[in-house]
């Protein structure tokens, strides 16, 4: 579990799923900074806390936080993820930390729903997605760009050749991917970000 | 997408409507009212469920069901919210414990919230006797054991808590009444001030003065330099406090005195109160004298014990006295009792002053719309909802008009 969380972690910090937004946020307060009126109704951005951050992944997969080892992850990296809602405190320890969470209850939750998936086939994967996606986050792949860039990298995660999850077992591999899809998806500033 | 959506703000509370611009739909109007009430995130089937009472207008509705049906907003955003004010260093890393547990059982009850100041009220875990000793509660629904409340111990709330007891639960988690639970005293009883969490974070120690202190920075949203005034009479100055520090006497003239008049003044209304050995102790205080054990009290050992300056003020009773309801402070509205005794008299007076109002209704805008009150409008949002939280002490319905008022068009 651990060699499949660095691996998750390290798709995440590569394929660059979310950090288009933070030029987005960047641009939109620069343009509200310009204008009285614009900076005076745009709404500021936060993130969530430790608190705010297990609840929702709880709450989205319907784990408990007391399942299998989830508390046991949750106790030992409280302190790293973010202690306030302010997104000037987010850093590196945070996300990392999220994703570690993030993974924990991935893990349990893609076990306890496999029959939602078919392990033996590549071919329901973009269905398969959609709905795990949508389980969690209110996308729309069909009219929004920046949720389909999503999904193109979340396919991009589910057919990942790295020998890390290629262990030669098609069904052992796919619930792999599975696992790091759902992570990607909670650990992404969709679902910790306000 | 939600993060780059613009928000209009929306506040009805028959008494103000305001609005700006007008980017946000029903489906995001709904999605953020959910995040913001409970801290989650919506789903498809949650934006699905909620988007229709947005299109109908129903936006207090739909605030209501997102409260009662999910646990996030009494154990992650009250939670969240009430916690820094349960320690002095303000952190949300702190375990549930019965001042929390006040303060969010009260919001959830929709009863007059500022009786959390000064009445016998607390909230307590509630289950099926069990135990060898009969000292625990069996939650049946929730396959969750709990000790009972213990006044030197913090461990019902950390079981309740670490067993993810929904605090929406009217079944396990109730009102009860602080006799025999927080003190065997019923002259000690005064709301939060008499419960163990506020008694663990502010009488150990010291001289109490931070009990009025870190009410005054979590519930008036002031800290004690802001509150400072040195136009006010020294009588109530404590004995402890050095008249010539450093042995210059304008120091105390144009600086130490600006808070010390009104807080000690104040302040007396805490003199009965200590925490020693986990425990809340109230009136008759253990002390060894020549070696010997011996209560003494009412006042608190510790109170005089400090002996700077002679002819300070002595404290012989917990008497108080406001002396800043003329001057500078005088805008904070306080409650019109000036003076009188104990911290239930001084809570009575506390619950009724007006900045209470505008402090909490601010934290609460800040909490739920992320963001400080800069701008006029949202200046305005926040006296619109302490004017109304004035006329319904409801605490809930704070939340719920913040939480309307971002939630965008």
């Amino acid at each position: 579990m651990k060699t499949l969380g660095l691996s998750l972690t390290m798709v995440l910090m590569f394929s660059c799923i979310e950090p288009d937004n933070a030029d987005n946020i960047k641009k939109e307060k620069k343009k509200g900074e310009v204008s009285l009126k614009s900076a005076q109704t745009t709404s500021d951005l936060a993130i969530k806390n430790f608190l705010q951050v297990n609840n929702t992944y709880s709450k989205l997969t319907g784990i408990s936080p007391n399942e299998g080892d989830i508390l046991d992850e949750y106790q030992a990296i409280q302190l790293q993820l973010p202690s306030s809602t302010d997104p000037k405190t987010l850093n590196g320890f945070n996300q990392i930390a999220s994703t570690r969470l993030a993974f924990a209850y991935c893990n349990e939750y893609i076990d306890a729903n496999e029959d939602d998936y078919n392990l033996s086939s590549t071919e329901s994967n973009r269905t398969e997605l959609i709905s795990l996606s949508q389980k969690f986050v209110d996308f729309d792949f069909n009219n929004n760009n920046d949720h389909k860039t999503f999904l193109t990298n979340l396919e991009a995660i589910l057919s990942d050749e790295d020998e890390l999850v290629n262990d030669a077992n098609a069904e052992r591999k796919k619930k792999k991917l599975l696992k790091m899809s759902c992570a990607a998806i909670l650990s992404s500033t969709y679902v910790t970000m306000f | 997408m939600k993060i780059k959506k613009m928000t209009k703000g929306f506040f009805v509370l028959g008494l103000a409507t305001v609005s700006t611009s007008a980017l946000s739909n029903e489906r995001d109007q709904a999605k953020t009212l959910y995040s913001s009430l409970t801290g989650g995130t919506a789903n498809k089937d949650t934006a699905d469920k909620y988007e229709g009472y947005m299109r109908d207008k129903k936006y207090r509705e739909a605030a209501k069901e997102i409260i009662e049906s999910n646990e996030g907003f009494y154990n992650v955003t009250l939670k969240n919210f009430f916690t820094p004010m349960t320690n002095e260093d303000g952190t949300q890393f702190a375990p549930l414990n019965d001042m929390t547990a006040l303060l969010i059982g009260a919001t959830r009850d929709d009863i007059d919230f500022f009786r959390v100041f000064w009445d016998n009220i607390m909230y307590q875990f509630d289950g099926t006797l069990t135990g060898a000793n009969r000292d625990k509660y069996y939650l049946e629904d929730l396959d969750v054991t709990v000790p009972k409340y213990n006044r030197t111990k913090n461990e019902m709330y950390e079981a309740a808590e670490n067993g993810l007891v929904p605090l929406g639960n009217r079944k396990y988690f109730k009102q009860t009444q602080q006799n025999t639970y927080t003190t065997l005293d019923p002259a000690a009883i005064a709301g939060m001030f008499s419960t163990r969490g506020f008694a663990a974070a502010y009488y150990p120690d010291g001289t109490n003065r931070a009990a009025f202190a870190y009410f005054a920075q979590n519930f008036l949203c002031k800290d004690m330099a802001e509150l400072s005034d040195t136009s006010i009479p020294d009588f109530r100055v404590r004995r402890d406090v050095d008249r010539s520090p450093g042995g210059s006497s304008d120091t105390y003239k144009t600086y130490c005195v600006g808070c010390h008049a009104g807080q000690d003044a104040l302040g007396g209304a805490f003199a009965y109160y200590d925490y020693v050995d986990g425990r809340m102790v109230y009136g008759a205080h253990d002390v060894v004298i020549d070696g010997r054990a011996e209560v003494v009290g009412p006042v608190a050992p510790k109170i005089n014990a400090n002996n700077m300056f002679p002819d300070g003020k002595i404290t012989t009773s917990d008497s108080w006295i406001n002396l800043w309801t003329t001057g500078q402070n005088e805008y904070i509205g306080w409650g019109s009792q000036q003076n009188g005794n104990g911290a239930k008299e001084l809570g009575k007076m506390l619950a009724e002053t007006k900045q209470v109002r505008t402090c909490l209704s601010q934290k609460v805008f800040e909490t739920v719309c992320h963001r400080s009150p800069t701008s006029d409008m949202d200046k305005s949002i926040i006296q619109s909802m302490a004017k109304q939280f004035d006329k319904d002490r409801n605490m809930k319905n704070v939340f719920i008009n913040a939480a309307v008022a971002c939630m965008g068009e």
